[in-house]
């Protein structure tokens, strides 16, 4: 069941995430693996796309505690296959889905997944109606915050997200995510200007590349590190396997988004290479438990 | 060595990729042939990250084998890419191609 709500969020709006998701679903199904994952790939133990993604999807729900009968939510829950193989695999009571893309929305409608719910709404509006035992969210961070704000801002938005989250986990409750972090800065950084802008006008308008220092200041005293892992060679290896489907399936491209778009892709998906490969972005992923001082704890 | 599906490796000697890599430079820099110095830095040459990416991709496809996006940065002059290249293209791993 599909539920789509209208209201605002903090980060990059339903327009600007259809600008990139709702590109429509044909055209990534020629370059994405065969579930539309689309983010990082775990490829240690595996030597292709879907192999990679389903271990990925693993990773984060195993690393969330995870345990038949639980309710979990995915926040940006894309195509749906974290969904999906919760509910199959591990047959968890519900499974609650956020997503701001209505073309996503409504895929997941027509997948009709068992003991599953997919909103349409930011996780801003978002009002669970019981609490949750885990929560994952794979790849959708950089949303949450705008290129043109200040540092203290985006920490104010992380921290604004890890109360919800806080508010929505029940004790002990985990979170696992992932998603690409800004890393190493150029000694020139003017010369990689050019490519920012294209990738947050072009691409992935109203959103920004974070440092994992400003997400982490905004889970201080709410929740603690249980792991940080870097996957940035494996996002390297991931967008190359996305660049080679879509070279390999170009002239199917062209005739459904055109020709600008898929040139478009194409630089964006070896940008992304170039900037794993230098390490001016870097992919981790990251498990937080919910934690709650008792009582009368003395505060420092 | 992974040779792209929808191409040859071509056997390029390190003039043929000196000559393709100058070409693309005097496009990009709008200049004349005589202003090429190919122990130049792309850098100094105005190329930017947006021109790196691009310029890796057509590599790409002219020599027909996968490269790193970022090879304009490890080896950042037209002669080092070039003699980098005609290198990787003559060892073992190569796969000959069409001529």
């Amino acid at each position: 069941m599909m539920t789509t709500a209208t209201k605002t969020n903090l980060g990059a709006s339903k327009s600007a995430i259809g600008h990139h998701y709702d590109v429509g679903n044909d055209f990534y199904k020629l370059w994405l693996d065969k579930n539309l994952n689309y983010s990082c790939g775990h490829w240690q133990g595996v030597d292709n796309l879907e192999a990679a993604q389903l271990a990925k999807i693993h990773h984060h729900i195993q690393q969330a505690g995870v345990k038949k009968g639980d309710r979990v939510l995915d926040i940006g829950c894309g195509w749906g296959h974290a969904l999906q193989v919760l509910s199959e695999n591990y047959q968890v009571e519900q499974a609650v889905g956020l997503t701001l893309s209505e073309e996503q929305g409504t895929w997941l409608d027509n997948m009709s997944l068992p003991n599953t719910h997919v909103r349409v709404e930011s996780w801003t509006d978002y009002q669970p109606e019981e609490p949750f035992d885990s929560i994952i969210s794979l790849g959708v961070l950089p949303h949450f915050c705008r290129t043109e704000m200040s540092v203290d801002e985006k920490v104010a938005i992380f921290r604004h997200f890890f109360e919800k989250c806080h508010s929505w986990l029940k004790p002990d409750g985990k979170i696992a995510f992932h998603c690409l972090f800004s890393g190493y800065l150029p000694a020139d950084p003017e010369s990689v200007l050019p490519s920012k802008e294209f990738l947050l006008n072009e691409i992935f308008p109203e959103s920004d590349i974070i440092p994992l220092s400003s997400v982490l200041t905004g889970s201080e005293s709410l929740f603690e590190i249980e792991k940080v892992s870097n996957h940035t060679d494996d996002y390297r290896r991931t967008c190359r396997a996305w660049l080679d489907r879509l070279k390999n399936n170009r002239e199917a491209a062209v005739k459904e988004v055109g020709e600008e778009i898929v040139k478009r892709y194409e630089f964006f998906l070896r940008l992304s290479v170039m900037a794993f490969e230098t390490k001016s972005v870097s992919e981790y992923s990251v498990t937080l438990k919910r934690i709650a001082p008792p009582a009368g704890s003395p505060t420092y | 060595m992974t040779q792209l599906n929808s191409n040859h490796v071509a056997q390029l000697s390190q003039q043929q990729l000196t000559t393709w890599l100058v070409n693309k430079v005097i496009a990009i820099a709008k200049i004349e042939a005589h202003e090429i110095d190919i122990n130049e830095q792309f850098i100094n040459y105005g190329l930017n990250s947006v021109d790196a990416v691009t310029l890796s991709g057509e590599l790409e496809d002219f020599i027909g084998y996968e490269i790193p996006a970022s090879i304009m940065y490890e080896f950042s002059t037209i002669n080092e890419l070039a003699q980098h290249l005609s290198r990787d293209i003559d060892s073992p791993f190569a796969i000959e191609g069409e001529k």
